[in-house]
């Protein structure tokens, strides 16, 4: 599994890679495997829904940002 | 004649291209407490980690049925929570993690810290190197999970983490350097109160 870089420390690699790994508790590996698994059936979004999240949602959002900037600036334009 | 090694995740991959569940939980199984120790390791903050790594999941059973056949799981996996994280960040404002990254936090005192795993961790030494791996700035910190502790090469590394494979190299070099100055300190140290951060 390993493929430290040719460069490394072995001690220090290998005290690493020695750490121990941890787990989530049995509720919680439940709930995770419930949702990953209704996420696999649920069907395909669509065209319009891809199109929501990859477009219309960010420019929306920044849209409205850069709104609330300009009104800030000349808010305070207005206040000196 | 040598036979090809079988790429272990290509069957999981046509599982989950095929929105099979089996695969899925196949995943799940290998992957989860990898994906929750690299979370928990990167973010410090164990019910953080615990919810991106439910995301994590979900995000890849969404994506399932699209995944190119040749996809490397793992890489995949560390990639999804890897910025969810940093997504996660960007957030908070006020993320002392990333303060002490922009030098406007003190560094974390390196003396036996609390780390999430502090409790379980019986042996003193991996004390001290958890404690000091969470000491390390982001970009070192991710570099020596991702190639030390998870196995991914310099140049899968390097795709997860957003930079150029020499400049991952970089960082691992530079991380383990911090690590030992870190470690030395911590050993020098016999007794010291725990941080308040």
């Amino acid at each position: 599994m390993k493929a430290i870089d040719e460069h490394g420390d072995d001690e220090l690699d290998q005290a690493l890679g020695a750490l121990a790994t941890h787990d989530v508790g049995a509720w919680r590996q439940q709930h995770a495997l419930r949702r990953a698994r209704a996420a696999l059936d649920a069907p395909p979004r669509g065209k319009l829904g891809q199109a929501w999240d990859r477009v219309l949602e960010p420019t929306l959002v920044t849209a409205v940002c850069a709104a609330q900037l300009a009104w800030l600036a000349m808010a305070l334009e207005g206040l000196w | 004649m040598v036979q090809p090694t079988p790429d272990p995740d290509a069957e999981l991959v046509a599982g989950l291209r095929a929105g099979d569940r089996d695969a899925l939980d196949a995943v799940y199984e290998a992957y989860r407490a990898r994906v929750f120790t690299f979370l928990a390791r990167l973010s410090r903050d164990r019910p953080l980690a615990e919810d991106l790594m439910q995301e994590t999941f979900v995000r890849l059973a969404r994506r399932a049925r699209s995944l190119p056949p040749e996809t490397r799981l793992a890489p995949l996996l560390f990639t999804i929570a890897r910025n969810l994280f940093v997504d996660q960040r960007r957030r908070a404002l006020l993320d002392v993690d990333r303060l002490r990254d922009l030098r406007l936090w003190p560094s974390r005192a390196v003396v036996e810290t609390e780390t999430p795993f502090d409790a379980l961790e019986a042996d003193r030494t991996r004390r001290h190197l958890e404690a000091a791996l969470g000491a390390l700035p982001f970009k070192y910190r991710e570099a020596l999970l991702l190639v030390v502790v998870e196995g991914l090469t310099a140049d899968e590394a390097a795709v997860v983490a957003e930079c150029s494979p020499a400049n991952l190299r970089q960082r691992l070099a530079r991380g383990r350097a911090m690590l030992r100055d870190h470690l030395e300190r911590l050993q020098r140290a016999p007794r010291a109160t725990p941080e308040m951060v």
